[in-house]
């Protein structure tokens, strides 16, 4: 039973994403583009607290249901999430760990989505933005959104990760169990 | 040159970066219909989708329930003097569609491009990569859904089918920037003025309705209908009203910027909508007396 805790987690993760886009219309209307990234929350701090394949394994499935649901275009995410897990890691050997900046790693992981998308969304011709408006109406929102939910949920997250991840304690970075 | 080859991290970046155009080149083709697979994993997550969105939209309502209660007195007296008018013109309509039907049945025309058969479904998700606005509604082709039906809520057109799979199928909204997605619409006047629906303005949030003659004259504030003349849109579908126009570069066209009824961002319940005369029959008819008179 423990064992389905974390992609149960993984598909909360998935959908509320979509709940949120499909919702907040409703709720409130702004002139600005929010863009939930919430899955980059889950997969920077499944980094942290399992180990780098289990991470890669879950960006993979979670990058490839995204493009065929949502996108229709296979690749972009099915190439960006796996790409972003590994930089995050690589990130992770360097810096110091603790639980702020695995929040400044989530940001800076949307951050890296965004432009990516931008880019090959750009190249395949759906954008009609220019960067000066691209910055304005939508990146500079999708951060500030972004970091008032990871503000929110790193505490828990940190929590629930050490509580259900379980791998065997050298693969794990940090945060050992108690 | 050796070592650059021995570097296994490098190759592998550079197999999946092909792997990746190939993967886009492959998924961007024009496709008639979805492939099992790719129904079965998106009916999978439709399944999970209504499974947490049906809560998450009941509460909602409940709060913009509770946010109408606010200012119900203020709509109540508003209504309630626009109700008079509805009385005449409600008598009107009756008289017109009457008048309508007998000078149809003179004419023995039967098929109207304006009539049309509507499926009810409700949205369980929407693309949270914004930058093709997509939603996924709970009826799929098991419910009679096919490629390029038209959309509508109560207030007006908002997109049409992309794909439909058993149980789902994605809606591809207007405001989505494809260069394949045109609609023929007309604006309303004295003299109709046809146009076709192309793209979207993000800043503005309108419409452009592009391709129309230079020299016609368009009155702000005219209502924008599709025309169905595309043969996949029944007519009469409202779109919005035109809030500017101005002419192309090279001063051969005009543009109209259009503003949706439909708000693209609240929407919850949608209607896909077909036309409902069968054109295989249309045409037949047309071949055994028009063809045959004409000497063909």
């Amino acid at each position: 039973m423990k064992k389905l805790y974390i992609p149960l987690l993984a598909v909360i993760f998935f959908v509320s994403e979509s709940i949120f886009v499909s919702i907040s219309g409703q709720v409130f209307s702004t002139d600005y583009i929010l863009v939930p990234r919430f899955l980059f929350m889950f997969l920077v701090f499944l980094v942290a607290y399992s180990n780098i394949r289990v991470a890669l394994i879950y960006s993979v499935i979670i990058g490839f249901i995204f493009d065929v649901t949502y996108t229709e275009i296979w690749g972009i995410y099915l190439f960006a999430l796996p790409l972003i897990t590994y930089m995050m890691k690589k990130a992770m050997t360097v810096l110091q760990n603790n639980i702020f900046t695995l929040s400044l790693l989530s940001i800076v992981s949307v951050i890296v989505i965004e432009f990516v998308s931008y880019f090959m969304n750009s190249i395949l011709g759906f954008v009609s933005m220019t960067f000066q408006e691209y910055t304005t109406i939508r990146l500079l929102p999708t951060l500030l959104l972004n970091t008032i939910v990871i503000v929110v949920l790193a505490y828990p997250l940190k929590k629930v990760m050490i509580k259900y991840v379980n791998v065997d304690s050298q693969d794990r970075m940090f945060g050992k169990k108690v | 040159m050796p070592q650059f080859f021995l570097n296994k991290k490098l190759i592998l970046l550079l197999i999946s970066i092909i792997v990746l155009v190939a993967l886009i080149g492959f998924s961007l083709r024009d496709k008639e219909n979805v492939s099992w697979p790719e129904q079965f994993v998106k009916d999978t997550t439709g399944f999970v989708q209504q499974i947490f969105h049906t809560p998450a939209q009941f509460i909602t309502n409940v709060i913009e329930d509770l946010r109408d209660l606010q200012n119900t007195y203020e709509e109540n007296e508003k209504l309630k003097a626009r109700l008079d008018e509805y009385v005449s013109i409600n008598t009107e309509v009756q008289e017109l569609r009457k008048e309508n039907q007998e000078l149809r049945e003179i004419l023995k025309k039967t098929d109207d491009l304006g009539d049309y058969a509507a499926i009810q479904a409700t949205i369980i998700g929407r693309n949270p990569d914004r930058w093709q606005e997509t939603i996924i509604i709970n009826k799929g082709s098991l419910h009679g859904i096919e490629k390029n039906m038209a959309v509508i809520t109560s207030k007006g057109l908002i997109g049409k089918i992309k794909s439909s799979n058993q149980f789902t199928s994605s809606v591809q909204l207007i405001s989505t920037l494809d260069p394949k997605n045109r609609i023929s619409a007309l604006i309303q006047g004295e003299e109709n003025v046809y146009g076709l629906i192309e793209g979207y303005d993000d800043e503005t949030k309108m419409l452009l309705l592009k391709k129309i003659p230079y020299d016609v004259e368009i009155e702000v504030g005219g209502n924008v209908i599709t025309s169905g003349l595309g043969g996949v849109f029944p007519k009469e579908l409202p779109i919005g009203t035109v809030e500017d126009v101005v002419v192309d570069q090279y001063g051969l066209t005009q543009t109209a910027y259009v503003k949706p009824y439909a708000d693209l961002y609240d929407i919850s319940n949608v209607i896909v909508v077909y036309p409902s005369y069968d054109k295989k029959e249309a045409t037949a008819d047309l071949k055994d007396t028009d063809n045959e008179e004409a000497g063909l």
